[in-house]
């Protein structure tokens, strides 16, 4: 897209000029006032913020930074405060806000590396430590040599909040994130809830011993903001519910846990390979 | 102990103060309700006729003894949590975890004191001292 692409042969349409407000603020002069930048730029149907501030960079100034790769609401990157709101830039088309201005600030809740760039550290260093990956007791996974069976209706109690990109968004949302330093926040506590139900794992104790603290998941007040903000459905204000709900059933009553997924048997001891499957590259480490 | 337990016990107290305090209001608010459905044993403020009897009672002994722990429970919970979620240093908010504790055991102690006071030394019915 050319500068205020107008003419009528082209493939866009200019519907009108928007000014984008942006945060300016670099981490590298910590000493400098943070200031907000106005930039013009020529909006068609359906343009999203993200390709606003793509036209911002390549046109205006090449010295903004923000984040996103996938563009189209996969990789989590480009979560922003969207005119007061956290949003994906990439999923949020410029006119459906319905306003002359669009204010782009980087996500409330976080320190801020440059511009619109958010430091998540505090997200992903807590996700990690609720261990979000399959935990089991008796095998190694290095072991298992195989698959375990699950119904539908086992997959189905936790699909859901496997579906989580982990764009930070509901942690901005979320006012005990704002308030409480040591608190978890939803996005952890969803992907708890995620191997915890899902009947391979069985590491709800380990869970448990991160999560069951003076600040942790039992200071959620269930505001819901944290779902109004996810862009994938995941509901993690629901999920964060149904995980105190657990705890006291596992952690105080002692009830006891389904038992977990078997290995289905291997029907032979090398099933033939299916013939259109293309056979792997070489290893390059051993 | 664990939190998940100090937090069940405050839902769980939540719950019963419904429970509790609704036995309360009735007894102590909704009198002229309760004349409407016959059940009324008289101005719930006479002292001879309402006060010394509810005093004397073990129901209500009992039930009042109930309301004052988990009253106190809920509530000194509830202002720990909020301190909980202060951004201050982590010794302070165990310190107040520490006081409020200490404020409810005295508190608590001193509210069974005079409930069981009344129950098992209730004083004399008063006499129409002031005339009338
Ligand atoms: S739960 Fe939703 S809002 Fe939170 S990180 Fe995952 S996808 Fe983003
Ligand atoms: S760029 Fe990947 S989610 Fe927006």
């Amino acid at each position: 897209m050319g500068n205020n692409n107008n003419d009528n042969n082209s493939a866009v349409k200019i519907v009108k000029n928007i000014a984008f407000r942006i945060y300016r603020w670099d981490g590298a002069n910590p000493d400098d006032a943070p200031q907000m930048k106005v930039y013009e730029v020529p909006v068609y149907k359906g343009m999203t913020v993200l390709e606003g501030l793509i036209y911002i960079k390549h046109y205006l100034d090449q010295s903004i930074s923000y984040r996103a790769s996938c563009r189209m609401g996969v990789c989590g990157s480009c979560g922003m405060m969207i005119n007061g709101k956290p949003l994906l830039a990439c999923q949020q088309q410029i006119l459906k806000l319905e306003t002359d201005t669009v204010e782009l600030r980087p996500l409330a809740n976080y320190p801020v590396v440059k511009d619109l760039v958010p430091d998540l550290t505090r997200m992903i260093v807590t996700h990690q430590a609720i261990k979000p990956f399959i935990i089991r007791r008796e095998t190694p996974p290095e072991e298992i040599g195989g698959e375990f069976h699950q119904s539908v209706e086992e997959l189905v109690n936790y699909l859901q909040f496997s579906y989580c990109i982990k764009c930070g968004m509901c942690m901005s949302a979320c006012p005990t994130v704002g308030s409480l330093p040591e608190f978890h926040g939803p996005q952890p506590l969803g992907q708890a809830l995620r191997y915890i139900n899902d009947t391979r794992d069985e590491g709800f104790e380990d869970r448990l011993a991160v999560m069951d603290t003076a600040e942790g998941i039992f200071r959620c007040h269930f505001a819901g903001a944290c779902s109004e903000a996810c862009p994938k459905g995941i509901d993690p204000a629901f999920a964060i519910q149904l995980l105190k709900g657990e705890i006291v059933r596992r952690g105080i009553f002692r009830k006891k846990a389904g038992a977990s997924a078997a290995l289905m048997p291997l029907t032979q001891e090398n099933p033939p390979r299916r013939e259109n499957i293309p056979t792997p590259p070489p290893r390059t480490v051993e | 102990m664990r939190e998940s337990k100090l937090w069940f016990m405050h839902i769980l107290a939540g719950g019963l103060l419904i429970v509790f305090l609704g036995f309360h209001s009735i007894i102590m608010h909704y009198d002229t309700v309760l004349g409407y459905l016959g059940l009324s044993s008289g101005d719930a403020l006479d002292f001879n006729s309402s006060v010394l009897p509810r005093m004397k009672s073990v129901a209500h002994t009992t039930i009042y003894l109930i309301l004052l722990v988990i009253g106190l429970y809920h509530g000194l919970y509830g202002l720990r949590s909020m301190i909980y979620e202060l951004a201050i240093p982590r010794g302070a908010k165990k310190a107040a975890g520490v006081f409020l504790l200490l404020v409810g055991l005295a508190v608590g102690a001193w509210g069974v004191y005079t409930i069981l006071a009344g129950h098992l030394n209730p004083p004399p019915e008063l006499t129409a001292v002031l005339g009338g």
